[in-house]
């Protein structure tokens, strides 16, 4: 929890990315891992649709946490299998983190 | 040449489980794990607490203050091991065996520790210079040629590295260079110790290792749990084994090969099964003989799906009748030294006639619809006996062990 407070401090006082901001991303960063151009994924896209095994995976999710200064648990990414479900994670662990970040400096 | 019978007639173990062969026999036979919080390392910033660390390991218990810091913490599981090898076989190691005797090891990432060490040394402090032993230190083959250099053997010595099969590599290498006679004796096995921040953050970026426990083949298994230790076997020819009254533990019978030529870290099914069979056509002997298969069984998803459909694949109906247990759920998954553990555990299980558990067993999963011994050991009469490794890149290696009594029945194919 210190982990997220401490990191998302500075993001507080940067912009919240914006969802569609994310979808961005996520996108960008697949097409960057797979090699496959933006317009062959959609935000409906399966990981399966594209053929994003298990070696893509882990790779996609280390440049998602660097991108969004985030970490994803290993429980929460086995569970993700669809674009949108991965956005949809992003975007929580994005809030979670700014809400953890909000609750230490109003305890602090 | 012809083909000898090989036997074991030397066991040393050092591991999670204990410091010498007697305690790692006493855990797997109580089905204990070795399982715990990691100490050697800080993981307040690792997703992973637990790992099967070697503990109460007092380096100057076994070597002078002189030699230990020319070897890593790996090679000095290999030389521990040996020694006790060695010693338990009580074989007079005359200049002329010595010059027959083969050392092959198996070890994963050799002294990365101290390589770890030394390179963040630079890297952080700006220090312009490492240490003049990090490359004798660091080397794969440190622990084959500190082995060689104790006991003055002067015959073939090298390391295998092939991810989690090293040791089976190495164990089988060294059973076939004893039986085609191109070495009198050998000291074979492996080692690891791979418990550094930076081995464990590459673990950790893995996705493979759990965040509780070892828990093969159970529905709610998360993964893997990293084991370091050593485990070394003597081998030797049968006939100079009987000649010399030693006490044998268990003869290898057969030694199988596969790539899966497929991917470079999911496992198939395919490469592992012709693996097994490959084991068994080497040692002539019928699928439907194996009593008992120590699983190469990780506690991944993947792994233990795979490995249950090529055990499937292999033995058909008879996959109902054999025991398979993991007891990587209690040493851990030692990489490297994993196939000499195993090999030791699998000797030991059919010279006691007792088949070690799969520990932190929970509840079965459909899709590893085999009988993996659960949480409880249990006596058996097995005859032929397998241990799988299965390494990342493909790599299958399969052991096909006999128990020695002198009361086999199972008959082979032919010869």
């Amino acid at each position: 929890m210190v982990r997220y407070s401490l990191r998302f401090i500075s993001l507080l006082e940067r912009e919240r990315p914006m969802p569609d901001q994310i979808a961005e991303k996520v996108i960008s960063i697949i097409t960057s891992v797979k090699r496959i151009p933006p317009d062959a994924i959609s935000i409906e896209s399966t990981f399966e649709q594209l053929g994003i095994d298990s070696l893509d995976g882990i790779n996609v999710l280390y440049e998602l946490e660097g991108a969004f200064n985030i970490s994803i648990p290993d429980e929460q990414a086995k569970s993700i299998h669809t674009v949108r479900q991965m956005v949809d994670g992003i975007r929580k662990l994005i809030a979670d983190g700014l809400a953890d970040a909000a609750s230490s400096r109003n305890s602090a | 040449m012809s083909m000898r019978r090989v036997v074991i007639t030397g066991i040393g173990v050092i591991s999670a489980l204990g410091l010498n062969t007697a305690e790692f026999w006493a855990a797997l036979r109580e089905g204990l794990s070795g399982i715990a919080p990691i100490e050697s390392v800080d993981v307040s910033k690792l997703r992973f607490h637990n790992g099967a660390e070697v503990r109460c390991y007092d380096v100057r218990a076994h070597f002078d203050d002189g030699k230990a810091h020319f070897l890593d913490r790996f090679s000095q599981f290999a030389l521990i091991a040996a020694r006790e090898a060695v010693s338990d076989a009580r074989v007079s190691l005359s200049a002329a065996l010595r010059d027959k005797t083969a050392v092959v090891t198996g070890s994963c990432v050799g002294g990365q520790s101290t390589e770890d060490t030394g390179f963040s040394d630079l890297y952080r402090f700006n220090r312009d210079r490492v240490h003049p032993l990090t490359i004798p230190r660091t080397m794969a083959n440190a622990g084959a040629s500190y082995i060689s250099m104790e006991f003055g053997i002067t015959g073939p010595a090298y390391t295998v590295s092939t991810a989690c099969s090293s040791s089976n590599h190495a164990i089988g290498q060294a059973f076939w260079m004893v039986r085609g006679g191109h070495a009198e004796l050998a000291i074979t096995g492996g080692s690891e110790a791979p418990f550094s921040f930076g081995f464990l953050k590459a673990w950790e970026a893995m996705r493979v290792v759990a965040p509780d426990t070892c828990r093969p083949f159970s529905r709610e298994r998360k993964g893997m749990i990293l084991g370091e230790g050593g485990a070394m076997l003597v081998l030797e020819p049968l006939e100079a084994a009987s000649a010399r009254g030693a006490s044998i533990y268990a003869e290898i019978v057969g030694f199988g090969m596969s790539s899966d030529a497929n991917h470079i870290i999911q496992p198939s099914a395919e490469g592992p099964a012709r693996a097994i069979r490959s084991a068994l056509r080497d040692a002539e002997v019928q699928a439907d003989c194996v009593g008992y298969i120590n699983a190469h069984g990780t506690g991944t998803p993947s792994n233990d799906c795979t490995e249950t459909t090529a055990i499937r694949a292999v033995f058909g109906a008879h996959a109902n009748q054999l025991a398979v247990s993991s007891t990587k759920s209690m040493h851990g998954h030692g990489l490297g030294a994993a196939g000499a553990l195993e090999a030791a555990a699998t000797a030991l299980a059919l010279r006691n006639g007792i088949l070690p558990p799969t520990a932190n067993f929970t509840e079965p999963d459909p899709e590893c619809d085999l009988d993996i011994i659960p949480n409880q050991a249990r006596s058996s009469k097995a005859e032929y006996a397998l241990s799988n490794s299965f390494a990342f890149g493909g790599l299958n290696a399969v052991l096909l062990f006999r128990r020695f009594d002198g009361q086999q029945c199972c008959t082979k194919s032919k010869g």
